[in-house]
């Protein structure tokens, strides 16, 4: 079980701002870390892999310091966002190259590189030349060889990119499957849907800042200015303009909505706790049964969005 | 729009489409496919790039093997690698898009202007292209194939590498020209994602073959046979309930949700009244939907 | 107004008039002309402001009796121009007219290919073929402003030496007709071999250093080699000077006037001649297979991308 911690980090690159005042708590398991474009994903990567020392606070992971203890790399897989191959070897040779240099014999190396690529599914082209791989190939060998060493820690930049879809589905399944492993996971990734599907845990950076980290439902709940929107779909379609009635009589719900051709009702209120506890019961006493209740609102989408516009301030 | 009769593809040894056929209709056609699948090829044939082996090919109602390359002005195509010139303003590389395209200078100019406000690029359209950033180039991309006023517009990979708010823009901007400006729309892409808020329908290729072609919001109406439930406090009290109500069927638990088989409507009412005698919290409860991975997976598969 | 009240659509109908393929080509051209000859081309403007002011040396030198021209030929008119392109023996515009087709051309197709817009432009209502001649245009161009303008430059000063005399025309429209014809066969050799190199190298630097290097210094080379082999006395000599694209495209433009080829190596002119077929038919086949290399150089990044 591995944790990273970062203690007020900032990290500047001359002028030039990385991160800013970053505090973390990574724990085991996958950790989304999402934000714009340069606004210092990679720089957080860098600094906790120890590529960069940060200019001001201090990074431990498992309670060392990632810059100067190079016996931590053994424990670290990356999985850079950009190619880093030699394209004229194969991936076994790439592979169990990277072996030898985390201490392994030539053997062993070979034996790992092979099992690792097996397992990501390139068994029948793990022995030809890199330069002919695909995109989703490509990936695929650069998550063998950050993980062909059986690191606890595992950092993925961008490891979805341009691959096809049953790639990525591969690829979130070994990821999932490391996850329950106990390791711990920190992923970047432009698609949020992927992140969805993968963790509830989400670090989110602009500017350089953390703006919100943890359970994107607590996130959402504790963005309290911002009424929360609720989709309710009953069976029965003609109750749905008595149960936009019967809920606006509790003054905790703010707003109602009636869709009509969707068969569904929207209930806006700002004490979300109070509405989640109590509506079951109202449910029971007014024998209505719905078969939707969901908001729309702490999806990833719709929490980022928020979140990058600054909406949580206002 | 577009349609393909028994279109083989060969490069040397290689096929890449494998007696092809398929009935295109107008809207926003998303195309998926593993990598190699024979997605491009299909794509640069049907803009008369390449010729295809054998088999015949129609776009907007004319035969291609006549007319491949004064079909080309009613088309739009915005390639899936960065290929504009760096040396150039966006307001230069467009206008001679346009004018390439067969538009005259003002009418070039006008338009190129229009396009750009749409895409919401501001004063940086006149800088050089080398300064600007991933997604402003992806604009850029974007916008020279919509210079000329396609009837219908190729986009290979519009999404890729951009971040989610770029994403986001990129795929209103492609919902406002199908649905406004009457362009039609080729969408081929990795992410599953950008096709279900896209398009109209959706076509699955391998190996160089058609899998299917379906309605995408008739795909994802289709629901799957489980609930997932999210609740807060008081869980355990909630599942015991839930258990006994359930004994034959198989519960999944994870810290994140609960999954239980739909039988029928009495599940969603076994569920509100579990709830409401453990006095937990109902965050979410839903049948699943049928999703674009799902039916990806089952196909290419 | 109360009625005129009104909201625009977000997007319009766009039905635009899109002129055909033959004013695509020749806009396309004529815009990659006006970029060539822009003030920022500070090089280009440069070489051909020497090729205009040693057409002025030129055109001095002829009002005196001295001009080396008169041992060759007895035709005044016919041999200023040879020697106008000349050999490096008496100083000719040709080093120039080679350094401005290899830096004006290399870059024109060359950084299409680097950036990769070169799909973009094949995806637009024109064919590779019509791709070609844009590309070519803008460089035909140039070298028109500069073999076809000087010689009627020193044209015309002979025309005003007669004293605008009518008898002069018309007793030289050949010349003119010939010189219009070699001016033209020039511009198009060397654009096609300008295009050829920057297709081939698609590095602008690199091609236009290529072009140079190739055209230039092989026909250095050839000449001395030729020098040393006549000196030797050995036979067939001459064809070697069919290596170097300049000399052949001398010999041919010298076959436009009708006169003798000679080569000038240390210091003396020497005669040669070659038969018409043998010219003529190396000439299709260079350049043919110069214009089929390009296509298939674009036809093949097509497939790949």
């Amino acid at each position: 079980m591995s944790t990273i911690i970062f203690e007020e980090v900032t990290k500047n690159y001359g002028r030039v701002q990385g991160i800013s005042n970053v505090s973390l708590n990574i724990g085991p398991g996958v950790t989304g870390i999402l934000g714009p474009n340069g606004a210092g994903k990679s720089t957080t990567m860098k600094v906790l892999l120890g590529l960069a020392r940060p200019s001001i606070g201090s990074v431990y992971v498992d309670g060392v310091n990632p810059f100067d203890n190079f016996d931590l790399r053994n424990k670290i897989g990356f999985v850079p966002e950009y190619d880093c191959f030699y394209e004229h070897m194969s991936a076994v040779d790439y592979v169990s190259y990277f072996l030898m240099i985390h201490d392994f014999s030539k053997e062993e190396a070979v034996e790992k590189a092979e099992n690792s690529l097996i397992e990501l599914g390139l068994q029948d082209s793990m022995y030809r030349k890199i330069r002919t791989y695909s995109r989703g190939m490509r990936q695929k060998t650069k998550v063998a060889r950050a993980t062909a060493f059986n690191p606890q820690i595992l950092v993925l930049d961008e490891p979805f990119q341009g691959a096809d879809p049953t790639t990525r589905h591969l690829l979130m399944e070994k990821i999932n499957s490391w996850s329950e492993e106990g390791k711990t996971i920190l992923i970047s990734s432009h698609i949020l849907h992927d992140v969805e599907y993968l963790t509830d845990n989400i670090i989110l950076i602009n500017n350089g800042r953390v703006l919100a980290s943890g359970n994107r439902h607590e996130i959402r709940k504790l963005m309290s200015n911002i009424p929360i929107q609720i989709k309710i779909s009953p069976i029965d379609k003609n109750q749905l303009r008595p149960l936009v009635k019967r809920m606006l009589d509790e003054k905790w719900i703010t707003a109602g909505r009636l869709l009509e051709s969707e068969g569904e009702i929207i209930l806006e209120t700002n004490e979300s706790e109070k509405f989640y506890t109590e509506f079951p019961q109202i449910l029971e006493d007014e024998k209505i049964i719905v078969e939707k209740i969901v908001s729309d609102d702490d999806t990833l989408d719709s929490l980022y969005s928020k979140l990058v516009e600054g909406k949580q301030w206002k | 729009m577009i349609e393909a009769k028994n279109v083989i593809k060969k490069y040397g040894q290689v096929t890449a489409l494998d007696d092809f056929t398929v009935d295109i209709p107008k809207g926003k056609i998303g195309i998926l496919g593993p990598n190699g699948a024979g997605k491009s090829t299909f794509v640069k044939i049907a803009l008369g790039l390449i010729e295809s082996t054998s088999g015949e090919i129609t776009v907007l109602g004319e035969n291609l093997d006549k007319n491949s390359i004064e079909i080309r002005k009613k088309i739009g195509y915005m390639p899936e690698h960065d290929c504009i010139p760096n040396k150039m303003t966006g307001v230069e590389f467009l206008i001679e898009m346009g004018q390439v395209s067969g538009l005259d200078y003002q009418t070039a100019t006008q338009r190129t202007h229009e396009i750009l406000g749409h895409l919401r690029m501001g004063e940086e359209k006149y800088r050089l292209i080398e300064e600007y950033s991933g997604g402003m180039r992806q604009k850029i991309k974007l916008a020279q194939g919509l210079v000329h006023g396609p009837e219908l517009m190729f986009l290979d990979e519009p999404t890729s590498g951009l971040d989610p708010n770029a994403r986001q823009e990129m795929l209103e901007t492609i919902n406002g020209l199908a649905e406004i400006s009457n362009t039609n729309v080729l969408l081929s892409t990795h992410i599953l994602q950008d096709v279900e808020t896209v398009c109209d329908y959706v076509i699955i290729i391998n190996n160089g073959k058609l899998q299917i072609k379906e309605n995408v919001k008739e795909l994802v109406k289709r629901q799957t046979d489980t609930i997932q439930i999210r609740v807060g406090e008081n869980s355990d009290e909630f599942i015991s309930i839930l258990k006994q109500n359930n004994n034959k069927r198989n519960i999944e638990i994870t810290d994140r949700w609960i999954r239980i088989p739909y039988k029928n409507e009495e599940s969603f009412k076994e569920i509100i009244s579990a709830a409401a005698s453990a006095k937990c919290q109902l965050y979410e409860m839903e049948r699943i939907a049928m999703t674009m991975d799902n039916i990806y997976l089952e196909v290419v598969n | 107004m109360k009625n005129d009240a009104k909201i625009a659509d977000k997007f319009k109908d766009f039905k635009p008039n899109l002129s055909d393929r033959r004013n695509i080509i020749l806009g396309m051209g004529l815009r990659g002309f006006e970029k060539l000859f822009s003030l920022k081309n500070k090089s280009i403007l440069f070489l051909i402001g020497i090729v205009y002011l040693w057409t002025f040396a030129f055109y001095l030198l002829l009002g005196q009796d001295s001009y080396p021209c008169n041992t060759v030929s007895e035709e005044l008119k016919t041999c200023t121009h040879l020697n106008f392109y000349g050999d490096l023996q008496y100083g000719g515009t040709r080093i120039f007219l080679v350094l401005i087709a290899a830096v004006a051309s290399s870059g024109l197709i060359a950084n299409d290919l680097t950036d990769k817009s070169i799909h973009l432009y094949l995806s637009r209502p024109i064919s590779r073929i019509d791709y070609l001649i844009a590309r070519i245009i803008p460089i035909f161009l140039l070298m028109l402003t500069i073999t076809l303008i000087p010689n009627l430059v020193v044209f015309i000063s002979q025309f005003s030496k007669s004293g605008l005399d009518v008898d002069f025309l018309s007793s030289n429209m050949w010349t003119l007709s010939n010189l219009i014809l070699q001016a033209i066969f020039y511009s198009i050799s060397y654009s096609i071999i300008g295009i050829t190199f920057s297709a081939a190298i698609n590095r602008e630097s690199l091609a236009s250093a290529g072009f140079f290097g190739t055209v230039y210094g092989v026909s250095l080379i050839v000449e001395i080699f030729y020098g040393l082999m006549s000196e030797m006395d050995i036979e067939n000599s001459e064809y070697i000077l069919l290596l170097s694209i300049i000399h052949f495209l001398d010999i041919i433009s010298y076959k436009i006037f009708n006169v003798d080829y000679f080569v000038t190596i240390f210091g003396s002119p020497e005669v040669i001649e070659f038969p018409l077929s043998i010219i003529i038919g190396l000439y299709v086949l260079l350049f043919s297979s110069f214009i089929l290399l390009v296509n298939y150089i674009i036809s093949k990044m097509e497939v790949t991308k």
